[in-house]
Parts: C-alpha cells; structure tokens; sequence
C-alpha cells in the first residue's frame, strides 16, 4: 500500500518491500520516531512560549535523578508492562483483545474479595489475591473468548463492550455494596483498603515491577523456546497453515486469551495492592488502554515490553509533573500519540528501501541477461 | 510479416512498453499491433508478461515507457475508466459477478446505460437484444450462482461487449472451460469479429491458438519476439518459440508391475463448507508407486477430496483405508504422521506462512516429533537441520533460512512446500493443482519430485485443472464431476476428448478399466 502510494507520486525513486527482517533497523528507526515525535513536542511548547531545554531538564531532574521520581517510575510502569504484555500475547494469535481495562478491574474486584474477606497471614493472603485477580481477569475475558471460537462473533466488539461493563460494576461495589463508610473515608465512594501489603525491601523498585519483569521472561522463553509458543506464532501467522498442519487453533485460542485477561487481572490485583489499596471505579487512569500502547511501541520481541513500558510511564509522568506548572496534561496524551504514530510508521519504513528507478531497470536487466546465458 | 495489410491504421497498436516491478522486468520494449476484425492471440508461457501489457491496456497498470495508439492516435491510459472510453474492455480470469443477482442485474450494474427506472422486464429486454446483437445465447433472469463457469464467462463477456467494447481482451479464457465450452467460445469469436471488432486472447496453449486466432504475438520472459501470421506457424515452432529451447512431448510413465493397495476410499460421502453434497459414494484406490490423476473443472469436490484424504473434512459416510487399515475420522496431525503428505491448493493462505522465516514453514509439519520436539522444548539445532536439509533436496533458492517465505518467488516456495511434505509423505502423497502458475522450470522441478516420489513406492494422488499435466504424468486417470468420480483408466493410451467429455458431465463413461 505505502510503497503505491509513494511510487504514484515520485517519479525517479522508488519504495521496495525488503527481503529480510532486521531487528536492529527496526529499533534504529523506532528510536529516531521518537525522537522526532519529542522535537515536534519541544517545537509546539516553544510556540507557547515556554523553554523546551529547560522544561526537558526539569522534567529530568524530577524523574529520573530524584529517589521519589524513579520510585513512582517503577510503580507506573508495573501496570504499563503487564497490560502490554497481554496485548502482545493476544496479538500472536491475531486476537484483538481491547478489554484489558475490563479484565484489570475484574482481576481487582477478585482480588479485593479475598483482600477484605480473607483473614490469615499475609503472604498466604497475597498469594490468595493474586491467584483470584488472574483468574478474575481470565475469566472476563473467557466470554469474549467463547463467542469468538463459538460464534464467530469479533472479539473487538465484545472486549470493547465489556470494558464499560466493569467499570460500571466496580462503581456499584464502591458505592454501594462495600462501600467504605468510616469518617476517615469521609465521601470516597471506594471499599475499605485492604490491609495487605507486598514486601517493599527491593530498594527503589516495588514488588510488582519485579512480578512485571519476571512474566514478561516467561512471556519470551514459552514464546520463543517452545513448541506451544510455535504453534502460536505459526496460528497468528497464518491460520489456514496451522489448521492444516493440525495443530488446535482453537484450543489455543481460548488459551492466549485467557493468559491476556489473566496478565490484565493480576495487573489489577498489583494496583489495588500497591497503590490504590481500595477497590472503586477510579481504580486504574485507562492503564489497560496504555497497554495496547506499550504492545504497538513493543512490536514483535517480548522482552523489549520492558524499556518501552518504563518509556511510556515517564512521558505519563512527566504528564502530571507539567500540570503542576500549569501546562495542560492533553499536552502529553498528544505526545503519546504522535509517539505511536510515528513510530507505527518507522515500524513499516524499516521494511522498505529506496531504490533508484533507473538502477533497479538496470539490475534486472543485468539478472534478466545473466539467467538468459 | 504481417498478414493482413491496409492502407487504414491498426485500430490499437502499442510501441514499446516497458513495465517493472521490484527485481523484474515485465515488459521489455513490448510491441503489439492489433487490426480491425482480427483475433490475435497473445501467447507465452507463465511469466513471459501477457497478462501485465494487457494490464496496461486496459488501464490497470501504467507503463514504465512505451506509446498506446488507437485509429493512430497517441491515447493516454490512466485508469479503467479511460481504457472503457476508448473501446477496450477485459474479462479477467476470475470473473467478477454478483453471484446472488441475475444475468441482467450484472450487466446493468455500474453502467452508464442503465435506465434510472429499473423493473425486471425492461432489463431483461434489453439484455436479449444485446444477445442477439452478440450472438450470445443465456436467459438473462437466471441467477449467476446457477450458471456454469461457460456461461458466466459470456455473461462477463457481453457486460464488456454492451459498453461498446472494440478491443475485448480475454485472459485466458479457456483455462476454466471444458474443451466443449471452449469450442462454443471460439465460435462465439469469430462472430463478434464479423462486424469489426477485435479480439486479443491470452494464452499459453498452442492448439487453441493455432485454432482461433488469425495472428500470433509470442512473448518470452517480458520480449516481444514477433507476430505471425497462423498460416505460417505450427505447433512445434510456437512451442519453440515461447519456451525459447526444444521441448518434446515429455511422457513419465513408465509400464511397471503393480504394487498393493496404499490408499482406499470406500462409498465416501462429504459435505462441503455449505452443508451440501460435495463428494458422493466417491470409491478409489492407488497403489504403491502409482500416480492416479483426477481430472476435472474446478469446484467439482476436487477441494473436499483432498481434505477428506487428509483428515481435514470430516466425512458422511464411507471408509478410508490406509494399508488395509482403518484411518476414517482420524485428525490431520494424525495422518501426517502416519505418512500423509498434502501439497494444498493455495500454497500462501494454506501451505505456507509467507510472514515467517523458512525455519519456520519447514518445521510445520515435524515439530511435534522428537528431536525437534523435546519435551515442551523446541529444539533449535534440529530445527535448523530439518529446513536446511529441505533447502538442499528441494533446490529451493534462498539466501538463508531466516529469509520470509514471502520474498521467495512461487516456484521456490512451491518447491520447499512440495519437499516438505515429501519428507512426511512416506506412504500417501495429496497433490493439488501442484504446478499452477509456476514457470516451465519450476513446473518441471515439481512434477519431476513428484515421479521421483511415486518411483520410490508412494501412492500419489495429482488433482488438477490442466489435462496435459494429467496425460503426461499420471500413470491412471480418472474424472471428477460434480462430487462422483469415475473409474480409472489407463494413462497411456487414454482419449483426450474422452476425458474432456467426461469433465463436462458427458455419462457416456469409458469402460475400459484397467483392473
């Protein structure tokens, strides 16, 4: 498509589709994406009047040089890499799965069941909740997941709808059912905060961060090291291939689906238990939305979910830090989304290479000659 | 050189075309003059470039370099629309009709012509009018879906005739046709070219182009070689001249002793994806190192045969025997490993994964068995031998085997698709349309594996549309019309228009069976 688009309009060069996939041509174009997509920023804070080289340090300064900066960089970007993850997952097998948020807020209804209702000692608790948010976020994602190889019905449609769904229930539990009515929380329409907490004697990273880390290298070695992870990659890629060649599609359908909603889940038991500590409909600021993000930036190699997801939650950082001086935070979600776009870009540039006309004529003719003898 | 002379211009004449894509040239300073009245076959073997200079003409494609006349004026032709301004339309291969609407409705629709008020009796009016004018014969309120391939191709022909073509292209009109249809065709021609109009017709085989046409442009890899004039050529020259070296009538089989049942289907009945009946109390039975092709018009329960040999259809009724043994119901991974090979009909949507390395597509059908599979472990070395090995015994041209499947040419492709499943097929070989659209190189390379593989005692079974593969491959032929097929007769000495016939549904059947 891109390469018809640009040949209708240059007359002496010309896009071709390379033959080859170069991670590394890949990342170089990414990174320039971004950059690029930065400068444009720096560029439209100018015209507003502020100093962009100033503003680049303070929010570095804040961020990453301070201990308070980088703590909140962990936390933020805990939730960014789980849901990435899960949208990664799902988009091996070529499912479409939007209903992260859904799934998140369902894996921190679970988990806040077992939090406030579970009394025993905190590790068996902990472990307790977290089994109950990924199976809460699984078991979410599994309606989708049946109408999909059931019915046929889209798996977009169906997450999408759920999405709503759950936050409106999480409102009801907050509001209503278990609603906190201490003086203490006065009128904050959430649940009692549960009175967990993970281990925090990782220094400056949270607990969640290193649960993050460690999923997302189970993520790569099932993915790139088995022969489940074949048989998604070989599904995703071409479903009719992998019918024929007998593997079941449809099983692992179900299973890549239930493994996105149960990533999404656990990411909600992570901020109910770390950040939020209560249960309400305010829970997650769109962090399973983010995550879709974090799987476009990603691409194709899980471990790179890492970088790219601390990435994403220091421009959402340096979102809130900017509000505070009075610059609007629409200004990061413009960013974020010049970010995606350019990089979607690169992502396709980088399979492509420009070629002068006259030396591709000239070439062919050469190989055209050389098969002729 | 050329046979008919005027004082008047070629009604189309094309100067040196040139056209590339990425790493080819398909068109390499391509000449074409067409006169008024004439049917001039456009001949080539696949790849030689025909159906990219007709491309052109009818505005699909745009020219690298090169100059379009029509009546001797320089024309410009940007887009479809503009190829229709001046009198040329194209059928295509597959044709493009509403199959849920009526003859009529698919001529009228997109039509400048088409009366604002529609009602079905002036539609269908005005189409036998046109049909008259055309001398083409079809009831213009029957439904396409009910039509047969022969008559959709007239119906796609007067919806190009009815917006006042001059020029009609027709990419390889016979190619879906039984040689009855085709015969129609022709006749079909010759009267359309009877008040002016002319006719180019892509092809690549030499009977019919010897039969229909008055000149013949011969086109080799994207060359223009010349036009000649029918009286002066024959068959053996034309051949020579498309395939650019000496080719005789290349015959494999060979008289050799029967080997024991390999393969069986007993009274099989199967549904297609609609639930109606696709193959019907389907009996057959190959031998070890016997090659049985099955001939036949697509869309005849050629594609439901194939995946109910190799478990990917589920069937009605009947059995399926390999070795005497039951092997009915069992599941696709299951006959494959128990020596299945199926080279599908389309090798990107089913065959292969284009978008993954040739690692990848070489190891769909063995990762599951040790020493590639090692517990739930993939093991990469192994992994890595298998495909190099398919690379080396296929001759498959790659750089190296992280290259995407894509990037490989058909015939490459077809090549470590056909390897790989050669590699599994230790008792049974299902072969689809194995060589379509491959060059004559790769074609050879094909079925030359597929003789070597049924010499080493494999049962194979060939499906396809082109009746010359069939004759010079198979060793027994046999014919598939509408989900029943016949009994298998012996290759050598088979009737070509028998078994035309009999792809066309003629019941008077051969009886000369072989067992």
């Amino acid at each position: 498509m891109i390469e018809k688009v640009f040949n209708l309009v240059s007359p002496r060069w010309k896009l071709q589709r390379r033959g080859d996939y170069s991670q590394l041509r890949g990342y170089g174009f990414k990174i320039l994406a971004v950059v690029l997509a930065l400068l444009i920023a720096a560029w439209a804070l100018e015209t507003t009047g502020e100093s962009s080289l100033e503003l680049a340090k303070m929010l570095l300064d804040t961020s990453l040089k301070s201990e308070y900066g980088r703590k909140q960089l962990f936390q933020l970007a805990t939730p960014l890499i789980f849901n990435g993850a899960a949208m990664l997952l799902a988009l091996r097998m070529q499912l479409f799965n939007v209903g992260l948020e859904g799934q998140l807020y369902m894996g921190a209804f679970a988990a806040v069941a077992v939090g406030l209702n579970v009394s025993g000692p905190p590790s068996l608790v902990l472990l307790l909740m977290f089994l109950a948010g990924m199976t809460g976020g699984a078991l979410y994602a599994l309606i989708p997941a049946l109408m999909r190889v059931k019915a046929g019905v889209s798996e977009i449609l169906t997450t999408l709808l759920l999405n709503p769904l759950a936050i409106q229930i999480a409102a009801y539990i907050g509001m209503d059912v278990w609603r906190d009515d201490s003086a203490l929380a006065g009128s904050s329409n959430a649940t009692q905060a549960v009175p967990f907490n993970f281990p925090s004697n990782f220094g400056e990273v949270n607990f969640g961060f290193i649960l993050a880390v460690i999923f997302v290298i189970g993520i790569w070695l099932v993915s790139t090291k088995t022969t489940w992870g074949y048989e998604v990659t070989a599904g995703g890629s071409n479903i009719g291939a992998a019918k024929y060649s007998g593997m079941p599609v449809i099983r692992n359908m179900l299973i890549v689906m239930l493994l996105s909603g149960a990533l999404a889940g656990i990411s909600g038991m992570v901020q109910l238990t770390e950040v939020t500590h209560r249960f309400s409909n305010r829970l997650s600021n769109n962090l399973g939305w983010m995550g879709v993000n974090v799987a476009v930036l990603t691409g194709t190699d899980s471990l790179a979910l890492v970088p790219w997801g601390l990435f994403l939650a220091l421009i959402l950082f340096s979102g809130t830090i900017l509000k505070t001086r009075g610059i609007m935070d629409e200004v990061v979600i413009a960013v974020t989304g010049l970010i995606l776009l350019l990089t979607s870009v690169g992502e396709v540039l980088a399979n492509y290479r420009l070629v002068n006309i006259a030396k591709l004529e000239e070439e062919s003719v050469q190989n055209m000659l050389r098969s002729e003898v | 050189m050329s046979g008919i002379t005027s004082d008047k211009p070629p009604l189309l004449e094309m100067q040196g075309i040139w056209k590339s894509f990425p790493g080819v040239i398909a068109n390499r300073s391509v000449d074409l003059s067409l006169c008024a009245g004439e049917v001039q076959a456009l001949l080539g073997e696949n790849g030689a470039g025909k159906t990219t200079l007709m491309n052109i003409l009818s505005g699909l494609y745009r020219a690298d370099k090169g100059e379009i006349f029509i009546d001797g004026n320089p024309v410009n032709i940007r887009n479809p629309q503009d190829a229709f301004l001046h009198g040329i339309g194209m059928v295509h291969q597959h044709f493009r009709l509403v199959d849920n609407l009526s003859v009529a409705e698919n001529i009228h629709l997109g039509w400048d012509q088409t009366p604002r008020i529609l009602s079905k009796e002036k539609l269908s009016l005005r189409i036998k009018s046109l049909m008259e004018e055309f001398g083409l014969d079809c009831d213009p309120n029957a439904k396409i879906e009910n039509l047969s391939v022969g008559e959709q191709q007239r119906v796609e022909i007067m919806k190009v005739l009815a917006r006042g073509a001059r020029i009609l292209i027709l990419d390889e009109p016979t190619s879906v046709l039984t040689p009855q249809e085709a015969a129609e065709l022709f006749i079909a021609l010759r009267k359309m070219t009877e008040d002016g109009r002319s006719v180019i017709f892509i092809s690549h085989k030499l009977d019919e182009v010897l039969e229909v046409s008055d000149r013949i442009t011969v086109l080799r890899r994207g060359k223009y070689l010349g036009c000649l004039p029918k009286e002066i050529c024959d068959a053996r020259a034309l051949a020579r001249l498309m395939v650019g070296a000496h080719v005789g009538e290349q015959k494999y089989q060979v008289k050799r002793s029967l080997g024991n049942p390999v393969l069986e289907l007993q009274a099989v009945t199967a549904l297609d994806d609609r639930g109606l009946t696709a193959l019907e109390d389907v009996d057959l039975m190959i031998r070890e190192g016997e090659l049985l092709g099955i001939a036949g018009v697509s869309g005849n329960g050629q594609l439901e045969l194939t995946e109910v040999i190799t478990g990917l259809r589920r069937i009605q009724k009947g059995k399926i025997l390999i070795r005497e043994e039951d092997w009915t119901g069992k599941s696709a991974a299951k006959l494959a490993a128990a020596g299945v090979g199926h080279i599908p009909e389309d090798r990107t949507k089913m065959g292969l994964m284009p978008n993954l390395p040739v690692l990848h597509n070489a190891i769909l059908r063995e990762y599951r068995n040790p020493p590639i599979r090692k517990g739930l472990l993939l093991n990469k070395k192994p992994a890595a031998g298998l495909a190099a090995r398919l690379v080396e015994e296929g001759d498959v041209r790659v750089p190296n085997i992280g290259t995407m499947v894509r990037v490989l040419s058909g015939g490459n492709q077809q090549k470590l698709l056909t390897q790989r499943e050669i590699d599994i097929a230790s008792r049974v070989l299902v072969a689809m349309h194995p060589t379509r659209g491959l060059d004559i190189a790769a074609t050879e390379a094909v079925r030359r594996a597929l003789i070597e593989h049924r010499n080493n005692g494999v049962a194979v079974l060939l499906i396809s549309e082109d009746l010359d593969e069939i004759m010079t491959t198979a060793d027994r032929i046999a014919v598939i019309y509408e989900g029943q097929i016949t009994d298998s007769i012996d290759a050598i000495g088979a009737n070509r228009d028998e078994i035309g016939m009999l792809m066309g549904g003629s019941k008077t059947a051969m009886r000369n069976r072989d067992d």
